[in-house]
């Protein structure tokens, strides 16, 4: 599994249409573009099971139980485990940009928010390949459970005031 | 400065001003301060403010969400000063709070000879220890939610928090969240007000990962449901000296409903003494962990449910319920339609060293045997003891046995329940 990220995380453009992935195969759970909160619920979703920020033996941990969660068969499972896999690389390259962007910084100038903004549209342009490329890798029922997942963490956002 | 972004907050709030740009933290510490503000702040790791040792909390108004910004919730961090006891965050009684995308570092490793026992010098719980000094670790809480608050936590990591209830609320939604590492429990949720816990993961925490509660009677308890979370080798330090469950429901605790989630406990047993966990001394015996614990007169109330969980690898039993007043386990779930199994609970029960049971019931004195007990489609295999083991309590009573249970070892059931007898099936789902 390719995840669509660039290198130069901070060229990228502002805007992106998801259904241009070439790589993502098969018939997805989505119909569309995804909305801000799919993307919100994607970035929970793979932070859960790939973040750079904790231990990678705590992220195993997490991917094994997740997958337990949504009832993934074996190949589903190492799906499961070549997104997080690349979530977590492409994340820790994020993560470290921002980290050198703010430390040391009392305050943060005009530059420094563009630059930050520019770098959590990398992060959502990541969240939403990584989310494309899982579902359509999976089968429909596992793919349906996650969406039926991402629509009740969504309406739960809604009514606790979190976008 | 401060009183001028809280100024351009109540005017903001005034016009319907959505959503702020990140702020800095004074301008951040004023927006909290405004009712029905939502207040993001910019990245970065944010010591809070202290005196004489004492922690000046933050104090949210109604209907606050304090959200931190970035690319993930470990971008913008509020931490503890060093050595520093009392609240980080309190929300007052009748007031609602949001707190999103952040990071709360609890920094246990801090306090020198004590909360963290960073260096090796005794067992430092409530119980004291050789060359201890004894604290209260009630005075140690990042999340501090009075009676009649309602906190909901969305993407939050808390973790190396030093007291035994670092995140005490009396109601809300707890999702996409994540405790580690605490020296005692993780969140404790008191169940005033309905509660909920989704998608939330709970590893590493010396006692419970999660403790569900429920005040004295007569106030109201609300329903409490926790899904598709996560609970991996809590009870780690067992800095409380005894054995004990990765879930623990409390006493009296009510209408709680456990699914579809993850109870591993990486088959963990605490090392005799001298070996340190975490630089700390363990109990002076070894110790097993279950996976769900649950204690007397829970139910009383409104039954509990513990439905289509997997729950595995748990020296202490898989599920091991104690003269409870309402429970119903199952090995299927609703909602998602799933089934999980208690499976593979081995080795030997500590300090007996008795094998170790999947579901288990015990009659603890003065509470008499378990009632209101239904078991229903029960999935328990590969266990090191019985698959149901009601020697403990012979006498509990209840509905019993129904539907159609696979029990791949032997099991004892108490002749008391209504149907005694289960319906078993060599054909395992």
């Amino acid at each position: 599994m390719q995840l669509l990220v660039g290198s130069k995380v901070r060229s990228g453009l502002l805007f992106f249409a998801i259904g241009a992935c070439p790589l993502v195969r098969g018939q997805s759970a989505l119909a569309g573009p995804m909305s801000v909160a799919q993307i919100h619920y994607f970035a929970s979703f793979f932070e859960r099971v790939g973040s750079p920020d904790v231990p990678a033996a705590v992220d195993t941990v997490q991917e094994r139980s997740v997958a337990r969660i949504f009832d993934m068969d074996d190949a589903e499972s190492a799906q499961l485990h070549a997104a997080a896999q690349e979530y977590r690389a492409e994340m820790a390259k994020l993560r470290s940009e921002e980290t050198a962007l703010v430390s040391g910084k009392s305050s943060l100038d005009a530059s420094d928010r563009a630059a930050l903004s520019s770098l959590i549209q990398a992060r959502d342009r990541l969240v939403a390949s990584a989310a494309q490329a899982l579902l359509s890798s999976i089968r429909t029922a596992t793919a349906s459970r996650i969406m039926s997942d991402a629509g009740q963490t969504i309406r739960l956002r809604a009514r606790i005031g979190v976008n | 400065m401060m009183r001028n972004a809280v100024l351009v907050l109540i005017v903001g709030a005034a016009l319907g001003i959505g959503k702020l740009d990140a702020l800095d933290w004074a301008g951040w510490v004023g927006c909290i301060q405004v009712a029905n503000s939502t207040c993001p702040l910019d990245q970065g790791t944010y010591t809070l403010p202290e005196s004489s040792g004492q922690v000046i909390a933050l104090r949210p108004a109604n209907g606050v969400v304090m959200e931190g910004s970035g690319t993930s919730n470990y971008s913008t961090t509020l931490q503890r000063p060093a050595s520093a006891t009392g609240d980080l965050i309190y929300v007052a009684p009748g007031t609602t709070v949001t707190i999103s995308n952040l990071t709360i570092d609890g920094n246990r490793y801090s306090f020198p000879n004590q909360y963290g026992c960073a260096t090796q010098d005794g067992w430092c719980g409530p119980q004291g220890g050789s060359g201890c000094t004894v604290v209260n670790w009630n005075q140690v809480i990042e999340i501090d939610g009075d009676s009649g608050s309602t906190v909901n936590l969305d993407q939050l990591a808390v973790w190396n928090t030093a007291g035994s209830t670092p995140v005490y609320i009396a109601g809300g939604t707890v999702q996409w969240s994540a405790f580690y590492y605490s020296r005692s429990t993780g969140p404790w949720l008191r169940g005033e007000t309905p509660g909920a816990v989704y998608n939330t993961s709970f590893e590493y925490n010396g006692t419970a990962g999660l403790r569900l509660s429920t005040p004295p009677s007569p106030s109201p308890m609300g329903s409490t449901v926790v899904q598709n979370s996560t609970f991996y080798q809590n009870r780690y330090e067992m800095s409380d000296g005894y054995a004990g469950g990765q879930l623990y429901i409390d006493y009296g605790a009510s209408s709680v409903t456990v699914e579809n989630s993850d109870f591993n406990g990486n088959n963990w047993v605490t090392p005799a003494p001298p070996t340190l966990i975490n630089n700390c001394n363990p109990p002076t015996q070894p110790q097993g962990v279950a996976g769900v614990e649950i204690e007397p007169q829970s139910g009383v109330r409104g039954q509990n449910s513990v439905l289509g969980n997997e729950i595995s690898g748990n020296t202490g039993g898989g599920i091991s319920a104690h003269s409870v007043s309402g429970l119903v386990v199952s090995g299927y779930s609703a909602y998602p339609s799933a089934f999980k199994y208690v499976e593979n609970n081995t080795g030997n029960t500590p300090p007996q060293n008795t094998p170790t049971d999947g579901i288990k019931f015990v009659a603890i004195a003065p509470y008499g045997s378990s009632t209101g007990v239904t078991l229903s489609n029960v999935l328990s295999r590969g266990n090191s003891g019985y698959a149901v083991d009601f020697g403990g309590d012979a006498a509990a009573s209840g509905p019993g046995w129904e539907g159609q249970h696979c029990l791949q070892a032997s099991y004892i059931t108490s002749m008391s329940l209504t149907n005694p007898q289960p319906a078993t099936t060599d054909t395992c789902p």
